[in-house]
Order: structure tokens, then C-alpha cells, then sequence
């Protein structure tokens, strides 16, 4: 089952999220270190953001945390990078979520409390 | 789970609604102050117009640089860094060549524009009428900026703690703001 041992969705989307973060900081580079300017947030946020999702393939078991954090980062990417141009915040916000949502990995226990679930829901 | 996204439902949809509510009221703090924060990509589009009825600025410096276009890879501009700017009657404007004729942005500000740490890169300014107050126009040898390098940026300079323009219009080719309030924006897209 997918999702089974790691929350591999909610990694690829917030992996997307940095990756688009990061593009637009890129594309603003050359403005970035503009005294004035914060457009560096982008390239710092862009990092982190691809950071904290391979920390979240890496680490499962911290998906709360990093998915609360990946959540926090998309939404304040709308600063200095008008949020990936918005996919980066879309796609940030939905892996985070996906992150912090995630039940931990599916052990034969509870794919039985799973399964006697789904049965008193179709009893009920 | 059908999907096998292996997710608490309840959670998920508990922490959607909430940054989804987070969500909604930044947006909406932004669009009652009309505030864009910082570094938005109007800057580097290259060779826009900017017309004011007036504007207003505390902290005024003027130095030339060398600095890229839409045309050219370098050309001579000068910088111009005010440290507070207040714009009345703002109206910027870009025209942009697409297929079958041009594309004319032009951004509208229904109060007054005000903007900090704004920094200009400009080949033109008009005005029917400038005041500088303590105007200081000098010329410098060597490394006046002290940024390791003698270039064009050291060789002279004009300050004015206070300058006022009156019916300006600007050719620009960067605009930065630390923080720039543009209240009652409106963008309008014309095609001649």
C-alpha cells in the first residue's frame, strides 16, 4: 500500500513545493542580494522547504512536526517569492497536511483494526 | 484507507480548514492594506513608466550604476534610493509586444502610495517642477562606497534629506521596496 511505511505523498508534494520556491528565487537571483530586497527569502526558503521533505522521507516517524513546519514555510513563501508563483504554496500546503494527517506506518495490527473499522462502518 | 494514503481523515480535514482560515485572512489583510511585500517581480521587466501627480521623498540618492535592460545587457542608469517615498496619483505603466500588436499594463493606485526603502534603477526623470531641500551634489576619487571596487558608482553623487517632484514621470528599469502600501490598486490591461 502506498504511503505504507513513509508518507511518500506528502514528501513528493512538499519536494514540488521547494522545487518551485526554489525556481522563482533562482529566476530572482540576480536581484536577491539587493540591499533592500527579499527576494533571497525565495533561495532560503526554496532550501529548507526541499530540506524538510527529504527529512520527511527520511524520518517518518517526526511527519507531525515536519509536516506542521512544511505548512508554516508554504504559507509565508507568499513572501519574497509570491509562493513558488502560488504552486509552490498549494503543493506545500497539501503535502504538509498530508504530513501531519499521516496514521504512521501500517503494521499488521492495524491493518486488522483497519479492516474491523471498515466492517462496523458498513455494519452501521 | 480507499486511496491508501494510510491519512486520519479527521485530522486532515482539521488541519486543511485551519491554514485554508490562515490562508484566508493573510489574503485578505493584504487586500485591505494593499500591501506586496518586498521584491515582487515588477523589478527587472526592464523600461517602465512610471507617472505620478506627485512624489514626495525623505532620504533621496542619486548615483550613476551600470545596469541591464530588456535591450541591452549593460547600459548607464542612474540609482536612485529613497529611504521613505510617498506617491500621489500613481500610474505605472508597461507596454509588452504580443502577437498582432501591443499589450499595455498599466497599474493604478486610487490614494496614496507609500513606500519604504525604495530603491529606483531609471535612464529618465521628467518633472514639470523639482525641489531638493539641502541638495549635495559631490564628486569623489576612489573607493567611495567602499564596496572593494572603484567603478562609475564612486565618481559622484547627489543627496537630499527632502525632494519633492511634481507631475513626474520615470523610465525605470528596477523598483525595489522594502515595504510599499498601495492602497485602491487597480490593474488594467489594454490592447492596441
Amino acid at each position: 500500500m502506498l504511503n505504507s511505511s513513509r508518507p511518500v505523498v506528502a514528501g513528493i508534494l512538499s519536494l514540488l513545493s521547494g522545487i518551485f520556491i526554489l525556481g522563482v528565487g533562482l529566476m530572482l537571483m540576480s536581484l536577491s542580494f539587493m540591499p533592500g530586497s527579499l527576494s533571497y527569502l525565495g533561495l532560503l526558503e526554496g532550501m529548507v522547504m526541499c530540506t524538510l521533505a527529504l527529512l520527511l522521507l527520511a524520518y517518518p516517524q517526526f511527519s507531525g512536526i515536519l509536516g506542521a513546519f512544511i505548512i508554516v514555510l508554504a504559507i509565508f513563501s507568499i513572501i519574497g517569492t509570491l509562493g513558488g508563483l502560488v504552486l509552490g504554496t498549494i503543493f506545500g500546503m497539501a503535502g504538509g497536511t498530508l504530513a501531519v494527517a499521516w496514521k504512521g506506518p501500517v503494521t499488521e495490527e492495524s491493518m486488522v483494526l483497519s479492516s474491523d473499522e471498515d466492517q462496523s462502518v458498513l455494519e452501521a | 484507507m480507499k486511496l491508501g494514503l494510510n491519512i486520519d481523515r479527521k485530522r486532515f480535514a482539521l488541519v486543511a480548514g485551519l491554514q485554508i482560515a490562515v490562508l484566508a485572512v493573510i489574503v485578505a489583510v493584504f487586500m485591505i492594506n494593499g500591501v506586496a511585500l518586498a521584491a515582487f517581480p515588477i523589478a527587472g521587466i526592464g523600461g517602465f513608466v512610471i507617472e505620478a501627480d506627485q512624489i514626495i521623498g525623505e532620504g533621496f540618492t542619486l548615483y550613476p550604476i551600470v545596469g541591464e535592460t530588456s535591450e541591452q545587457g549593460s547600459s548607464s542608469q542612474a540609482a536612485v534610493d529613497l529611504g521613505k517615498a510617498t506617491i500621489i496619483g500613481l500610474r505605472l505603466s508597461k507596454e509588452l509586444p504580443v502577437a498582432g500588436g501591443t499589450a499595455k499594463v498599466v497599474i493604478t493606485s486610487s490614494g496614496n502610495v507609500v513606500g519604504s526603502g525604495v530603491k529606483l534603477r531609471v535612464t529618465g526623470i521628467t518633472a514639470d517642477n523639482a525641489s531638493f531641500e539641502g541638495l549635495d551634489a559631490e564628486e569623489h576619487y576612489g573607493d567611495y562606497s567602499g564596496d572593494g571596487k572603484v567603478d562609475a558608482s564612486d565618481k559622484l553623487d547627489l543627496k537630499a534629506p527632502n525632494v519633492v517632484l511634481e507631475n513626474a514621470a520615470i523610465n525605470g528599469h528596477a523598483l525595489f521596496a522594502t515595504a510599499i502600501v498601495i492602497p485602491g490598486m487597480g490593474l488594467d490591461l489594454q490592447f492596441h
